[in-house]
């Protein structure tokens, strides 16, 4: 009741101010009629009587602003009033609010440009139901130490049917398949799949079914579900699912669903999902292949801990059974493993744009302050008129809000612009084009207003409403000299802040040179690679020499092509996620004991022209050649690393090794009967190359030829194909596609690019990264500057009249610059050693994003401290050669 | 130097106005004279504060206004008790006496 009553009373005080204000004002002129009466008769003269029944009264205005809080609605009214007064004072210095609008509108918008995009990559839930139970298992070969090898099938099934921590568990692998049949064969990323999958995660077709138990079985596991814009771009919008079939890899599947738009798992660009389905002899269904990526699903109220004590009891069980040994396994959340590498990255962003917006609301509080002493006269008078130190406080805030909501305004249309174009220059992130500005984000920009209109007001208008009064008035608003060390001391926090960031870029661009200097080991410059990947439908197992014989005719023919210098194919091309790991065994060293005692190595097949076409230089010995075919002598060629890593401190040229572990430490049942591994010749050392990122370091790489491994694991049947053209080799991508057709119909081709692309490409994540910090420091640079420029500025008008006394008495030019400039660069020094202090305490928060730099690096710091000073001494002297120009006549008249 | 005036002590204000109006309908002079007269000229009430107190009590819903015409004839704004006043002011008294006693008994203890 009472607060309806409230309510009702204070609307009616907003709706009609006036006519309360009115009554309110004839009431207390009644008070005083009765009050002069009342000493009329207590025997004064009328006119004493008047001016005492006044004077009784007090400060009518007071009493006034007291009733008003009171009725007329207090809060709301003044509001209104506030707003309207802030408006008309901001409109009466359009100069002023145009400045402070504009810095808050670029600190805000890339902030909420930034939080938009972390918002959706790191923030927003997975699109699954109950995605916070859904987890990644990865296995841990506890032994090498090396964690997250994949699963092997066996212990898949070990986890499968022994643990009790989750509801479902699916292991699966992303392979590429051939889509053939059709007019064009294309080549898509597919994941094949245990059955639950779907159910899994939650998702089910649009169209159709997921699949079922049976399909599981080798032999039955022909079942296809596709994505949305798959089955869109094969068999377009209102096709019918029934009876449709797809050619996969050579074989003819069923399309049984069709999965809703958005649904992308494991990656954006998977295309179809099949069945995981093995023969059973197949090697990939033994222990020891290590292949299998597992998704699973917590039991509610199952936490992430109690999953991994769970599987490391199951590992241990199995290691009483006597069924494997020194492996175990980690579970962590679905949503950590799909974004784990960016965070780091855009948290230092997002702490990057912060500081910006920290720099903005400096310099906005700077122009307030300056003018707040401006201000000081008339809040001096409407001080003594009656107005309460809050009720200023409150009037001054209301106009820094006022800046506050403009500028988030402004904000939010640059963010909109902003976060259009951090997705279109970084198609990396994943789940980045979910980025827009939503409700949250909305949310945070509409704090920010708040946050930062607090931040940059409440010192000022504190400041001005402590102002004294008769003083103020005396000077005619000339500010105190207490605002002198609040603006120093802003200046300072202002720089102390822009060179942390200036740090942070400084270390990211340094980074970035170096990687671009990197020698990759290989030439980039006019080669075309591209991805075959023969089925296994028409290259069997036991038919891998037909596949030799394929890749040998392609090459044949490419170096035909007019053009062409040089052609080669590789297992793993650098800088392409592909690679092989094998276990080392030297033959002239006592075989190791135990598994664990051997290191591990990557492995390429390769033919023998693809060094030559790469340009991967020989340091000893020779290339593989044609002679040494698969009759012969098995040999090898091995890189520098290998070289040091497994021949240390000899000649590795002539020793042999093979690529396993000693025949006789393998568990019986692992290898067919008379298994023996190949024993390879090294018979050549090659330059390192960086394979796995410019900025990573190098494993060691043994080289083989494809026709040389039939005994063992066999030529690989997928293989990219590098060609070396004399002119742009992207001319040539249809007259290889074309040569491929024509070696067999139905082969695509996939994963065309220049090594020149594949190298930009693997720079692109730490160029974005070091583009958007550079940006943010040089606005934070460019702000402070500002800043220092308005505060230097506004105290050389300040000291105008002392300035004219010190050249009339005889002050030469130099002095004033002097004396200026000191002051500003006293205030910079300082700034520039806290900001120092910042810059080695924060820089190490990003000792990830770094190549080859110490997040101290000595040289990067100075180096932006020398820029930020020389910036800082610019925008010292420009307000110093203005104090030189003071005519000391003009400045002693002045006032 | 002791202060001679009674200064009020806080919230007796709005009890002190109820009070005063609980005898007939004043204006605000009225409620000023009225509670100086019942207290023998002991309590002042200022108009800085006597003015706010009105409003604020009349928002409570303790007591009402209209314009009406004073005693000089002259247009005056009368305030009279409303029933959620009348009882408020009983609750007030009661809490006044047990106060008012306590404050007695502590100063009589030597």
């Amino acid at each position: 009741m009472y607060w309806l009553r409230l309510m009702r009373s204070r609307l009616r005080g907003l709706l009609r101010k006036n006519s309360v204000e009115r009554e309110m004002e004839e009431e207390l002129r009644f008070h005083v009629r009765m009050r002069a009466r009342e000493n009329v008769r207590l025997g004064m003269t009328s006119d004493e009587a008047e001016s005492a029944a006044l004077r009784s009264f007090g400060q009518w205005a007071r009493i006034k602003e007291n009733c008003r809080d009171v009725k007329g609605g207090g809060l709301m009214e003044t509001l209104l009033q506030d707003v309207k007064f802030g408006a008309r004072t901001l409109s009466k210095r359009p100069g002023f609010a145009l400045v402070a609008v504009l810095t808050l509108a670029v600190g805000i918008g890339a902030n909420t440009a930034i939080f938009s995009v972390v918002n959706a990559v790191l923030l927003g839930p997975l699109p699954y139901p109950d995605p916070e139970r859904l987890v990644m298992v990865l296995e841990t070969d506890m032994a090498r130490g090396t964690a997250d090898v994949g699963a092997s099938m066996p212990d898949y099934r070990e986890w499968e049917g022994r643990n009790q921590s989750f509801d479902r568990i699916a292991a699966y692998a992303t392979y590429n398949y051939n889509i053939s049949g059709v007019e064009e064969p294309e080549r898509v990323v597919g994941a094949a799949v245990a059955t639950d999958f779907f159910l899994l995660l939650g998702v089910n077709p649009e169209q159709g079914r997921g699949f079922v138990e049976e399909e599981g079985l080798y032999g039955k596991h022909r079942a296809a579900v596709l994505s949305n814009a798959l089955w869109q771009r094969r068999f377009g919008d209102g096709a019918r699912l029934e009876g449709q079939t797809i050619r996969l890899n050579g074989e003819t599947f069923a399309i049984v669903g069709v999965m809703p738009r958005g649904f992308s798992f494991p990656d954006t660009d998977v295309a179809l999902w099949t069945p995981l389905a093995l023969p059973d002899n197949d090697s990939l269904s033994k222990r020891g292949n290590y292949w299998l990526n597992v998704v699973a699903r917590l039991k509610p109220g199952v936490t992430i801990e109690h999953a991994e004590a769970d599987l490391g009891n199951i590992h241990r069980q199995l290691e009483q059974e006597n069924i494997t040994f020194g492996f175990s396994a980690r579970v962590e959340s679905l949503a950590a493993a799909t974004v784990g590498d960016f965070r780091a990255p855009l948290w230092v962003l997002l702490g990057a744009v912060g500081c910006v917006l920290l720099i903005a609301c400096v310099n906005i509080a700077n122009l307030l302050l300056a003018r707040g002493s401006a201000r000081a006269a008339e809040i001096a008078v409407r001080a003594a008129l009656g107005a309460s130190r809050g009720r200023l406080v409150r009037q001054m805030l209301t106009e820094s809000l006022m800046i506050g909501v403009l500028g988030a305004v402004g904000g939010l249309l640059l963010a909109w612009w902003g976060v259009d174009v951090l997705v279109r220059l970084e198609p990396d992130l994943p789940r980045l084009d979910s980025a827009r500005v939503d409700g949250r984000v909305l949310a945070f920009t509409a704090g920010l207003a708040v946050v930062t209109s607090l931040l940059f007001g409440l010192v000022p208008a504190l400041r001005s409403a402590s102002t004294d009064i008769s003083g103020a008035v005396k000077s005619g608003g000339k500010g105190g000299t207490r605002n002198h060390r609040l603006l120093g001391g802003l200046v300072v926090a202002e720089i102390a802040i822009a060179l942390v960031l200036l740090a942070g870029a400084g270390l990211m661009i340094n980074s970035l040179l170096r990687l671009q200097r990197v020698d990759p080991g290989f030439r980039t410059d006019n080669i075309l690679t591209m991805q075959l990947a023969l089925p296994e439908a028409r290259y069997p197992d036991d038919q891998l020499e037909k596949a030799v014989g394929f890749y040998r005719q392609l090459i044949e023919r490419v170096k035909g092509l007019p053009g062409v210098q040089s052609a080669g194919v590789t297992s793993a091309l650098p800088l392409t996620d592909s690679g092989w790991g094998k276990l080392l065994t030297r033959e002239d060293r006592p075989a190791p004991k135990a598994m664990e005692e051997i290191p591990v190595t990557q492995y390429r097949q390769v033919s023998a022209d693809y060094f030559d076409t790469l340009g991967i230089r020989p340091v000893d010995g020779r290339y593989l050649n044609e002679h040494d075919g698969p009759g012969g002598l098995p040999v090898a060629v091995i890189n520098e690393t290998a070289a040091r890593r497994f021949w240390p401190d000899e000649d590795p040229i002539g020793k042999v090794f093979k690529l396993g572990p000693p025949e006789e430490i393998i568990p019986a049942g692992i290898l067919p009967p008379n298994y023996r591994f190949i024993r390879w010749t090294v018979v050549g050392v090659v330059k390192d190359v960086r394979h796995g990122g410019l900025g990573r370091a190098v494993s060691p790489e043994i080289y083989t030829l494809p026709e040389q491994s039939l005994a063992n694991d066999g030529p690989a049947r997928t293989m990219f194909l590098a060609v070396r053209t004399a002119n742009d080799p992207t001319a040539l991508t249809g007259a290889i596609r074309r040569e491929v057709q024509e070696l067999d119909k139905e082969q695509p081709v996939a994963n065309i690019a220049t090594m020149e692309e594949r190298r930009a490409e693997s720079l692109l994540q730490v160029r974005f990264n070091t583009l958007l910090l550079a940006l943010f420091a040089a606005v934070a640079l460019g702000l402070a500057v500002i800043g220092i420029y308005g505060v230097m500025s506004y105290s050389v008008a300040e000291r105008t009249r002392e300035i004219g006394i010190r050249v009339a008495l005889g002050a030469q030019r130099n002095d004033v610059l002097g004396l200026v400039v000191k002051r500003g660069m006293a205030l910079v020094f300082g700034g520039a050693l806290i900001g120092l202090g910042g810059a080695v305490a924060l820089t190490r928060l990003m000792v990830s994003l770094l190549y080859e730099v110490s997040a101290t690096d000595p040289l990067t710091l100075a180096a932006v401290a020398g820029v930020l000073a020389v910036a800082a001494l610019v925008a010292c002297w420009i307000p110093a050669r203005r104090a030189t120009k003071v005519d000391p006549m003009v400045a002693l008249r002045y006032e | 130097m002791p202060k001679q005036d009674a200064k009020l002590l806080q919230g007796t204000l709005d009890m002190l106005i109820l009070k005063a109006l609980s005898l007939a309908p004043l204006h605000g002079f009225g409620v000023g004279q009225r509670i100086m007269q019942m207290s023998a000229n002991a309590l002042r009430v200022e108009e800085g504060s006597l003015y706010p107190a009105l409003y604020r009590i009349e928002q409570q819903g303790w007591i009402t206004s209209e314009w009406g015409v004073s005693d000089n004839n002259q247009r005056a704004k009368f305030y009279r008790l409303t029933r959620a006043g009348r009882k408020q002011l009983r609750v007030e008294e009661e809490n006044w006496e047990r106060l008012a006693a306590a404050v007695f008994k502590v100063m009589q203890t030597s």
